[in-house]
């Protein structure tokens, strides 16, 4: 048997009338020679004054004591009463901190709050005119997310000269479903380098200005890394060398992502000037991934997870610790890396026939890029992995969920601004939805997107609110069932979910 | 008889007894905390007292004891002064001020009468206590100033 004890069976607070009969008495001890005590007289408002004083102080004092303790410092409340007997109850540490719990977990983990980041990465900017603009100082250049207007701007100082044009395209071929262009001479590129594509007739991909970086496959020809062959090749095209530059989103946070019209992360999407200038195109060639703060209840996660990585034996905690930490190891790497988009989700399997233990991870968006898994995979190697033990890190698998439904409410509540509300609850639940989805521990279900934890969300928001929603007929995938979603370790598939769209369809219906 | 009023702290600098025009001893009390913490008693605490709620904006004090009678507690004066009050403003007011100190369970009854002159604002309280009648002269003038006179 083993007790448990809440805070209140240790501290209990006292109100501020408590504290004004303590000082009465004190000051009846201390044979004060006042009989006078009618409301407003002089030495019954001092004391009083003095009693809601030593309350703030006592409640003060409390968030300290709860400071101390992790689960309170991550969830605790101070509830008092203030001088004009309103009742106020204010967290230990407010969400997303600062506060006594990032003290607490710097002090005695280790463990530092993740920061939220701009969304950010190289912009190619194509100019056919044959002027120069710029030099444009750093956050003066703007551009915009044609699906999701938000807007990004230069980091460093942009000159935009005239492009050069490489060569003229003499054919676009499809090698392994990927396009590769056929240049008229020699175009002199290496791998990497970003090239831009206009007035290729034909071609799906090609039939507006983008740009994309090249895989040479000889002195003529080059594939588009991440294109996709569609049509047929007609005529036309010319290969530019555009300005290439770092733009970073004007906002901070996952807000800032490059989401295409699925709403998922893209390239190719942050492609509408706002700065306008003639004869200028511009076209994000890296998916641009910000990044939020971690919240209370992540944090208090992983300053748990941080003791088990302690452990000799490499428990799971310690491959969900440094995968979930990776942002900070990978600094300490030899040579040093850095991880563009914090790792927010993990989810371990163990073979225990094989011993291979797979860690799934997956940031805000979704799957990690290969250059972050490389670096995950470097991190957990050196940190978490014990000798003779093999440790697979792995991307989770996207799994798309189109979810809709219909929201009834009073004639009134059917607003655009209370739509959007129910739209953000339902993506901050995806957002932070664990890898593989969640299982009864009584194997009633197991592996599933539950159509009530979405529901749930929405309940939960128009309560925070105050909207008296009547009804919610929900649909994931056009059904109204759970979501099934792939787990199998072995065959290293773990789905994460993702909204898509990424703005939930909900048709508002008053009542 | 002398009614007991109780003791408090007192809220002057200092009492000071004047001789007024007619020979009547009054007291004339001022509201700033002493520096050695001087107690008063009988009408001059009572007098003190009501002159507090009438220059207390409702809802200023604070009481852990009694948070609904506290929330109810005084109205200030000192709000009318330079407004450009009416008969009917004036009215109101005295019995406004009537009301609050009847609060009081010291003060059995209470009759004010209101005059505004060149932004001066007197309240002239005509009070009865156990010990019998009295009048309360509250001065408010332009400028905030507070003046009580007990006679």
């Amino acid at each position: 048997m083993t007790i448990s004890l809440s805070l209140s069976d240790a501290i209990r607070l006292s109100s501020a009338k408590e504290w004004g009969n303590a000082l009465l008495a004190a000051g009846k001890t201390l044979k004060l020679k006042v009989t006078s005590w009618q409301l407003g007289s002089v030495v019954r408002t001092v004391l009083g004054v003095v009693a809601y004083g030593f309350q703030a102080q006592e409640a003060f004092i409390s968030g300290i004591a709860q400071g101390g303790l992790l689960r309170y410092a991550a969830f605790g409340t101070i509830t008092f009463t203030d001088a004009t007997g309103k009742v106020v109850t204010q967290p230990v540490t407010p969400e997303f901190g600062p506060g006594f719990l990032d003290l607490l977990c710097d002090s005695n983990y280790d463990v530092q709050r993740v920061d939220e980041d701009y969304a950010g990465g190289v912009e190619a900017l194509t100019n056919t005119s044959g002027s120069t603009y710029g030099p444009f100082a750093p956050g003066t250049y703007h551009i915009a997310n044609v699906w999701t207007q938000q807007t990004y701007s230069n980091v460093a100082t942009l000159t935009i000269p005239p492009s050069v044009a490489v060569d003229t395209v003499a054919d676009v071929t499809d090698v392994g479903g990927a396009i590769q262009i056929e240049t008229s001479s020699s175009h002199g590129l290496t791998d990497g380098n970003i090239v831009t594509i206009q007035g290729v007739v034909g071609i799906t991909a090609l039939v507006a200005s983008s740009s994309w970086r090249v895989l040479v496959t000889g002195p003529k020809t080059f594939l588009l890394v991440g294109s996709t062959y569609s049509g047929t090749y007609t005529s036309g095209g010319t290969v530019y060398a555009p300005t290439v530059a770092t733009f970073r989103a004007d906002t901070i946070g996952t807000v800032g992502d490059s989401l295409d019209a699925d709403g998922v992360p893209n390239v190719g999407t942050i492609t509408q000037p706002v700065t306008s200038l003639v004869g200028v195109k511009v076209h994000n060639v890296d998916t641009f991934l910000g990044a939020d703060r971690e919240t209370n209840a992540a944090l208090y996660e992983r300053a748990l997870l941080k003791l088990k990585s302690v452990s000799p034996d490499g428990p799971t905690g310690a491959y969900r610790y440094y995968a979930l930490t990776a942002s900070k190891y990978a600094a300490l790497l030899t040579p040093p890396r850095i991880l563009s988009t914090p790792i927010t989700r993990e989810t371990t399997a163990n073979d225990v026939l094989t011993g291979t233990v797979y860690s799934f991870v997956a940031n805000q968006a979704g799957p990690p890029g290969s250059d972050d898994l490389t670096t995950i995979r470097m991190v957990v190697n050196s940190r978490a992995r014990p000798n003779a033990v093999t440790a697979r890190i792995v991307a989770a698998t996207p799994r798309d969920v189109a979810v809709t439904a219909v929201l009834e409410l009073p004639t009134g509540y059917d607003t655009i601004e209370n739509r959007a509300a129910f739209q953000k609850a339902v993506q901050d639940y995806v957002r932070t939805f664990p890898i593989g989805g969640e299982s009864d521990p009584e194997q009633r279900y197991s592996n599933i997107l539950p159509r009530e934890g979405v529901s749930g969300a929405i309940w939960k928001k128009a309560q925070e609110l105050g909207i008296p929603l009547l009804n919610v007929i929900l649909q994931l995938d056009g059904r109204e069932a759970d979501v099934q979603l792939a787990y199998d370790p072995s065959s290293q598939i773990a789905e994460v979910v993702r909204l898509s769209p990424a703005a939930p369809v909900f048709t508002m219906v008053a009542s | 008889m002398v009614a007991d009023h109780g003791r408090d702290l007192s809220c002057t600098v200092e009492s000071v007894t004047l001789e007024d025009p007619d020979a009547v001893t009054r007291t004339e009390i001022q509201f700033d905390a002493t520096e050695d913490f001087d107690t008063v008693s009988g009408r001059v605490a009572l007098a003190q007292a009501l002159a507090r709620r009438l220059t207390t904006p409702r809802g200023d004090l604070v009481d852990p004891w009694d948070e609904e009678g506290a929330a109810n507690y005084g109205i200030d004066v000192t709000e009318h002064v330079n407004d450009d009050m009416g008969p009917g403003d004036l009215a109101q007011l005295e019995q406004r001020a009537d009301a609050e100190c009847r609060k009081d369970e010291r003060v059995h009854s209470a009759a004010s009468t209101a005059t505004l002159v060149d932004e001066v604002l007197t309240l002239s309280i005509a009070l009865q206590d156990a010990e019998g009648p009295f009048t309360l002269t509250l001065t408010v003038d332009a400028f905030g100033a507070k003046q009580a006179v007990i006679s």
